[in-house]
C-alpha cells in the first residue's frame, strides 16, 4: 500500500466524553495507529467545552451535535444521533474527495451511520463489539429486542467484527449466528505508559481522603449496574471485616448507585464504604496506585480494562472468573481468580491477598510484566492495523472497485 | 433527465392516497422521457423491478423488525433506502439528476445524499406534522417535526398540492415563499409544472457541479 | 445497560433526568423553560419542578436566566449520569 491508509472511527464516545471502556479504547487505538503511519478521522458526539474540531495526536476529531432532535426515548435519541452523524461524515468524506479507506463502527450505538456510510461510499465497514445487548440484558422485551437487532444487522453489514477477547469470540458466535472467518480478536489494551511517569511521591496525602491509614483499600472502578457485579462485592464487605480492616472505595455512577448505598447503609456500615462517583483521570490513577487491591467482580465481562489498568497500576488483582477476565488474569500468578456472584469466594480472595505481603508482591510483578509484553496498545494497533490491511486486499478483489 | 423518487408506499402497498399519486407522476415522467426509479418499502416484495408502465421500481425492507413506534421504523428503514439509492447511484455511473422525496420519512436519506454527492432533492409535502397530530407536541411529534425541518431546510424546492399548504409550509417553518412552488394535482398543467420544477433544479445543481 | 428505563425502576428525579437528555436540553443554548419541559414531558409543572429543584442540588441540571427568562440545562455531571445509566 503505497499510499496513506486513512480510517474514520466512528464512535457515540470520546474523551472528553467518557462513559465506559469505549472511550479509553477509540481513544488509545487511534493514537496508536496513527504513530504506526494510519490517517485517522474520529466522529463523535459532542460534549460541553469540547471543540468540534481538533487535532490530537495525529488524530483528526470531528463532534457533531447529537441533541438536534428531541426523542420521546433512548433508542430513538441513537438513531436520530446516528441520522446526524452520517450527514455530517457525508459531508467531511466528501470534503476529504472520498478518501477514506475504512469506516470502522464501535458497538451497535453508531450501526446506522456504519451502514450507511460503508454504501453510500463503497467503503468496507469493520465494527468491534465492546458488548452485547444479550449478554448484559437478554432480549425479552421489545425494546431489548430492537437493540440486539440492531447489533446484529451491523455484524451482518460488517466485513470483519472484532472482538477483545476469546469468550466475546464464542459469545458473539452464539449470539450472531456468525461464521468463523469473520471474526477477529484483538484484545484491549491499557496505556501502561501513564502509570509509570507522573508517579506521584506524596500519596499518603492523597490517600488520607480516601482511608484512615490502618485501613486498606478495596478499590472498585467501573459503571455502577447489575452485570458489574458491585452488589457482590458489597456483600462480601463483612465477611472481609471479620479478617483485615478494610475501606472500600467505589468508583463509578450508574442506575445501581443508589441501590447499591441502600445496601450499605441497611448493613451499617455506611463508614466503611466511600462511592466517589466520577473523578478526573488524575484522582484515579492515583487511587489505583495506592489501593492494597482492586476488584474486578464482573458477572458479565466482555474483557475487563479494569484490570488492565490495576495490573499497570501495580495494584494486586481479584477478579471473577468470568469473560475476558479469565483469559486476561492467570490465578495465582498475575491475580486470584474467584466464583463469580458468590461473596464468600470473593472475600476469600480479597482476604487472601491483603494478609499475605510476600503473596500479593508477587502477583503484582507479574502482572505487571505480563501488561507490558501482551496489552502495549502499540502491538495492538499494529494488529488491527494489519486486519485492516487484509480487509482491503479482499476488497480489491470485489466487484466495488 | 433521470430521477429517483422515494415513498413509502407504492402499489401494490396502498396506505393513503400518496401510492397511487406517485405511481401516476411516475408513469407520467416516463411518458416524458424521464428515467424514472422509485425507491419504496415492501414488507417481503423486495428487489429490482420493471413495471408495466416503464418505471422501475426497487423495493426494500426494514433491516430491523422490532419497533417501538414509526420513528424507529423509518430511521432503520433509511438505511435501506440509501443502500438502494446509491445502488442506482453508481449503477447510472454517478448520473442521477435529482430526488424527489415524497413526505417526511426518507429525508434522512436525501439529506445524507445531498452531503456525500451533492444531490439535490425537492421535498414533496404530502402532509405535515402538526397537522397530523393536530398541533401536540410531544417529544415524538417534535422529532418527527424536526426532520420535516430538516427537509425543508435542505430541499432545493419544496413541492406542495394546494396553496394552503403553501401557506402552512411558510407558517410553521419559516421557509421564504419563492422556495415552496404549489403543483395542482388536479390541474392540465400539473405533470408539466412538475417536469419544470425538476428541469430547473437539475439545471441548478449543474451550474453549481460546474 | 439498563436499556429499559420506565418509571419506578429508578429514581424519579433520575428517569426525568433522563428524559430531559432525551429532549436535548444538554447546553445552555439548548435550554428549555419549565413551561416548555412540562408540555414535552406531559408533567405537571410542580412535579417538573419538584424534580428540576432535586436535580440542581445534585449539581445535574443547572439553570440560567437567558432574556429574562428562567431556562434549565442538563450539566456535564448531568450528561455523565444519564449516559451512564444507558451504557
Amino acid at each position: 500500500m503505497d499510499k496513506e491508509l486513512a480510517v474514520m472511527m466512528l464512535t457515540w464516545e470520546f474523551p472528553p466524553r467518557i462513559v465506559g471502556g469505549i472511550s479509553p479504547h477509540v481513544y488509545c487505538l487511534s493514537r496508536s495507529l496513527a504513530k504506526n503511519g494510519v490517517k485517522v478521522y474520529v466522529v463523535t458526539c459532542d460534549f460541553p467545552e469540547a471543540p468540534q474540531h481538533e487535532v490530537v495526536d495525529g488524530v483528526e476529531i470531528f463532534r457533531i451535535d447529537s441533541y438536534k432532535n428531541p426523542s420521546p426515548d433512548f433508542v430513538t435519541w441513537v438513531y436520530l444521533m446516528n441520522m446526524n452523524m452520517q450527514r455530517e461524515a457525508a459531508a467531511i468524506v466528501n470534503n476529504l474527495d472520498g478518501k477514506v479507506d475504512i469506516f470502522h463502527a464501535h458497538d451497535w450505538l453508531v450501526a446506522n451511520a456504519g451502514i450507511g456510510l460503508k454504501h453510500v461510499f463503497r467503503k468496507p465497514l469493520l465494527a468491534t463489539f465492546h458488548s452485547t445487548q444479550v449478554g448484559r440484558n437478554g432480549a425479552q422485551y421489545e425494546y431489548e429486542r430492537m437493540i440486539h437487532e440492531t447489533e446484529y444487522w451491523l455484524t451482518y453489514e460488517a466485513w470483519r467484527v472484532i472482538c477483545c477477547s476469546n469468550y466475546m469470540i464464542s459469545h458473539a458466535k452464539w449470539a450472531f449466528g456468525l461464521p468463523e472467518d469473520k471474526l477477529v480478536m484483538i484484545p484491549n489494551g491499557v496505556n501502561f505508559q501513564e502509570y509509570a511517569r507522573n508517579k506521584n511521591p506524596n500519596l499518603s496525602q492523597f490517600r488520607v481522603m480516601f482511608a484512615l491509614s490502618e485501613e486498606r483499600i478495596v478499590l472498585f472502578v467501573g459503571r455502577l449496574v447489575y452485570e458489574k457485579g458491585v452488589h457482590v462485592l458489597i456483600k462480601a464487605l463483612s465477611k472481609v471485616l471479620e479478617k483485615v480492616n478494610v475501606k472500600f472505595v467505589i468508583v463509578g455512577s450508574g442506575y445501581m448507585e443508589e441501590e447499591l448505598s441502600n445496601l450499605v447503609t441497611g448493613m451499617g456500615l455506611a463508614h466503611k464504604v466511600m462511592f466517589t462517583g466520577f473523578v478526573d483521570d488524575e484522582t484515579l490513577r492515583n487511587l489505583q496506585r495506592c489501593a492494597d487491591v482492586c476488584v474486578v467482580p464482573s458477572l458479565f465481562e466482555p474483557f475487563g480494562i479494569a484490570a488492565l489498568e490495576a495490573m499497570a497500576a501495580g495494584s494486586p488483582l481479584v477478579v471473577s472468573d468470568t469473560g475476558g477476565l479469565s483469559e486476561i488474569v492467570e490465578h495465582d500468578v498475575t491475580g486470584v481468580k474467584v466464583h463469580p456472584n458468590n461473596p464468600d469466594s470473593l472475600a476469600w480472595g480479597i482476604a487472601r491477598v491483603l494478609l499475605d505481603k510476600k503473596y500479593a508482591e508477587q502477583l503484582k510483578n507479574n502482572a505487571y510484566k505480563k501488561v507490558q509484553e501482551k496489552y502495549d496498545w502499540d502491538k495492538i494497533s499494529q494488529r488491527t492495523k494489519t486486519v485492516y490491511e487484509t480487509v482491503l486486499k479482499e476488497y480489491s478483489e470485489s466487484f466495488w472497485t | 433527465m433521470r430521477v429517483v423518487i422515494f415513498s413509502w408506499e407504492f402499489p401494490p402497498r396502498v396506505v393513503g392516497q400518496l401510492a397511487d399519486y406517485v405511481r401516476e407522476l411516475a408513469a407520467q415522467l416516463v411518458k416524458n422521457k424521464v428515467e424514472t426509479h422509485v425507491v419504496t418499502y415492501h414488507d417481503y416484495l423486495t428487489g429490482r423491478y420493471e413495471e408495466p408502465e416503464g418505471i422501475k421500481t426497487y423495493r426494500v425492507t426494514n433491516p430491523v423488525r422490532t419497533h417501538n413506534g414509526v420513528l424507529t421504523w423509518v430511521l432503520t428503514l433509511n438505511q435501506e433506502v440509501e443502500r438502494a439509492a446509491t445502488n442506482i447511484y453508481y449503477d447510472t455511473d454517478k448520473r442521477v439528476d435529482l430526488i424527489d422525496v415524497q413526505d417526511w420519512h426518507f429525508i434522512p436519506t436525501a439529506v445524507t445524499l445531498k452531503k456525500a454527492f451533492n444531490l439535490p432533492f425537492i421535498y414533496s409535502v404530502e402532509s405535515l406534522e402538526d397537522h397530523r397530530s393536530h398541533g401536540a407536541d410531544s417529544p415524538f411529534n417534535m422529532a418527527i417535526k424536526s426532520i420535516e425541518q430538516l427537509g425543508m431546510y435542505e430541499a432545493e424546492r419544496i413541492v406542495v398540492k394546494s396553496e394552503w399548504m403553501q401557506d402552512e409550509v411558510v407558517r410553521i417553518y419559516k421557509v421564504p415563499k419563492e422556495r415552496v412552488k404549489v403543483v395542482l394535482p388536479k390541474s392540465s398543467t400539473w405533470i408539466k409544472d412538475n417536469l419544470e420544477t425538476y428541469i430547473s433544479v437539475a439545471e441548478g445543481a449543474k451550474w453549481i457541479k460546474n | 445497560m439498563l436499556s429499559r428505563i420506565s418509571p419506578g425502576s429508578i429514581p424519579d428525579e433520575l428517569y426525568f433526568l433522563c428524559m430531559l437528555h432525551n429532549i436535548g436540553a444538554t447546553a445552555p443554548e439548548k435550554s428549555l423553560t419549565l413551561e416548555e419541559i412540562s408540555r414535552w414531558t406531559v408533567m405537571k409543572s410542580e412535579k417538573v419542578e419538584e424534580n428540576l429543584k432535586k436535580l440542581m442540588e445534585g449539581n445535574h441540571v443547572e439553570s440560567s436566566l437567558i432574556s429574562g427568562v428562567v431556562r434549565y440545562f442538563l450539566t456535564v455531571d448531568g450528561i455523565r449520569k444519564v449516559l451512564s445509566m444507558y451504557s
